[in-house]
């Protein structure tokens, strides 16, 4: 078994020294472990919970029945789309990486920078869910009154704690990814248990679910429920980690795929559960889309104070988990980036810490960014306290469209370069859709291009304006600097044997 | 719109397994031998 083990080891790393890299990561994460890593960030208990009300709010309870499984329904073809290309191309850099080998480096280029944005906003989005949730909680039990200052402190001290895991101890946070995967599927199963047998009143009739017309918001009910989607579009998120994380994990080719595809596909049936009971608890979905915190107001209503509380911690602790995880995924994509000089400062953020077998450095970048974008955020508020958006609606559009644009760009690249001839058949990994393939791809392009205008249009327009002004930074710095000095990813495949060994050789006591 | 829903969960369960089930079909029918890595091109900028 051991032999087996290391000679797939062998294998995986011949695979990656294949495109110029060393193996630098420390590759011990299973199939299961993959699939733990973005079954943790899509995490139904952190994006489905924390934007509750905002669906509710815009869709009415129909948006839950119908919302997130249309929402799921697509996101199952672009997570297809995805693992396809993982099984082809198993690099760290993942869809910035194919990107450049589909079309060009500056391809390339953009859809690091743009996946980077996304991340920044996912992470920031995840840890300010937890914030949000965690201060009211901590409020209550330590006699403090919780506001937009407290719940940002709690936001940095939470980065801060995730930072620390991240740096010091990989093995440790594979094993809490693990135990979250569980530990998520073990919550909804709680919270649907405490639903069905103590909840105080009668469950709404199953037709609740489906009920579409009724918003709570001042659009009409087309543009509410479209507006609504974003509460199931954010949630499935993130699940780009299996790839990012593809260097660390054993016979990647199959695994990371799987891990991509069957991290969607678990999280829809056990959110679908989730929020079909919770939706089926309320009482009063006026009062509760008026609620400062939808999900709150319904279970505190179901269970009632004590009941719900602990519930509110489990469901806490959980989004705490993803935040962990998403911490992991976005510095490994940072790391790739900077190993083919992508970022300023490269040579920093591409170092991997010989003691802990992490990119460190990488990682203290991630924590900087994501908390500078909050601070920006909350900074915009207190020059203009009458802005009707939230900050959590303006962190998860900025993720939901970088990172669906950085998901859009790859698949596209494949379908133009199968189109000339480049990309064939023999390219394909052994996770693939064989003649489905094509199919698959543009129907995920075509709902990537709706999804992220629905994201942007009012009340979200701040993050359309964020995303603007980002992608004209970004067009500065092309045109100004890397348009003539970014060697992209094909300049590794100028290494030589010697050079890839004598870097592997630097890791191989530690 | 209680059957419209109930279809459309059933058919995104149905999109779900058809894919996975054809994946794992070119997993094991997966032939090393004929697979060629796509490195792109050290002039492919």
């Amino acid at each position: 078994m051991q032999h087996k083990r290391e000679d797939q080891l062998l294998e995986d790393k011949r695979d990656l020294n294949k495109f110029g890299y060393a193996q630098e990561l420390l590759r011990d994460m299973g199939g299961f472990s993959n699939f733990a890593i973005s079954f943790s960030i899509i995490s139904i208990l952190t994006g489905a919970v924390s934007l509750y009300g905002h669906g509710l709010l815009y869709g009415g309870s129909g948006m839950m029945g119908f919302g997130w499984t249309i929402v799921a329904l697509f996101v199952i073809l672009i997570a297809a789309s995805m693992s396809e290309l993982a099984s082809a191309i198993p690099t760290a850099g993942a869809l910035y990486h194919w990107a450049a080998i589909l079309g060009s480096k500056r391809w390339g280029w953009y859809t690091a920078w743009i996946n980077l944005i996304g991340q920044i906003g996912i992470v920031a989005g995840i840890d300010y869910s937890f914030s949000l949730f965690a201060d009211p909680l901590l409020a209550s039990a330590f006699g403090y009154t919780s506001t937009e200052t407290t719940t940002l402190i709690l936001f940095g001290i939470t980065l801060l704690l995730h930072g620390a895991f991240n740096h010091i101890g990989i093995r440790l946070v594979a094993r809490l990814n693990d135990f979250s995967a569980w530990y998520h599927i073990g919550v909804v199963v709680i919270l649907v248990g405490s639903l069905v047998f103590f909840s105080r009143h009668e469950l709404q009739p199953l037709d609740y679910l489906f009920q579409v017309g009724q918003t709570f918001s001042d659009k009409p009910y087309a543009l509410a429920f479209l507006i609504g989607l974003l509460q199931a579009q954010w949630t499935f998120t993130g699940y780009d980690a299996s790839a990012h994380t593809i260097e660390e994990t054993i016979n990647p080719r199959v695994r990371a795929a799987w891990g991509i595809f069957t991290s969607v596909a678990f999280s829809f049936i056990f959110g679908f559960i989730m929020l079909a009971f919770v939706t089926l608890s309320i009482k009063n979905a006026a009062a509760a889309s008026e609620a400062p915190n939808a999900f709150i107001y319904v279970i505190s209503e179901a269970l009632g104070g004590t009941f719900g509380s602990v519930v509110l911690w489990l469901v806490t602790f959980a989004m705490w988990f993803c935040g962990l995880a998403s911490i992991t995924s976005f510095s490994r994509m940072l790391y790739a980036f900077s190993r083919d000089k992508g970022m300023p400062w490269s040579r920093h953020w591409a170092e991997i810490s010989t003691k802990y077998r992490t990119p460190a450095k990488a990682i203290w970048l991630v924590i900087i960014l994501s908390f500078a974008l909050a601070l920006f955020d909350y900074i915009v508020k207190r020059v203009n306290p009458e802005a009707t958006y939230t900050t959590l609606a303006f962190l998860t559009a900025v993720s939901v469209v970088g990172l669906y644009v950085a998901y859009g760009i790859p698949l596209y690249l494949k379908l133009r370069a199968e189109a000339k001839g480049v990309f064939q058949r023999k390219h394909y990994g052994p996770w693939n859709l064989g003649n489905w393939s094509k199919t698959i791809n543009v129907l995920s392009l075509l709902w990537i291009i709706f999804i992220s205008i629905m994201m942007v249009i009012p009340p979200n327009q701040t993050a359309g304006y964020a995303l603007i002004a980002m992608f004209v930074v970004l067009l500065i710095m092309d045109l100004a600097y890397y348009k003539n000095h970014f060697p992209g990813p094909q300049a590794a495949l100028s290494k030589s044997e010697e050079e890839i060994k004598s870097q592997e050789a630097r890791f191989r006591d530690s | 719109m209680l059957g419209l829903g109930i279809l459309l969960v059933v058919v995104t369960i149905g999109v779900a397994v058809a894919i996975g089930y054809r994946a794992n079909e070119s997993v094991r029918r997966f032939d090393e031998e004929e697979h060629e890595s796509f490195i792109g091109s050290k002039n492919n900028s």
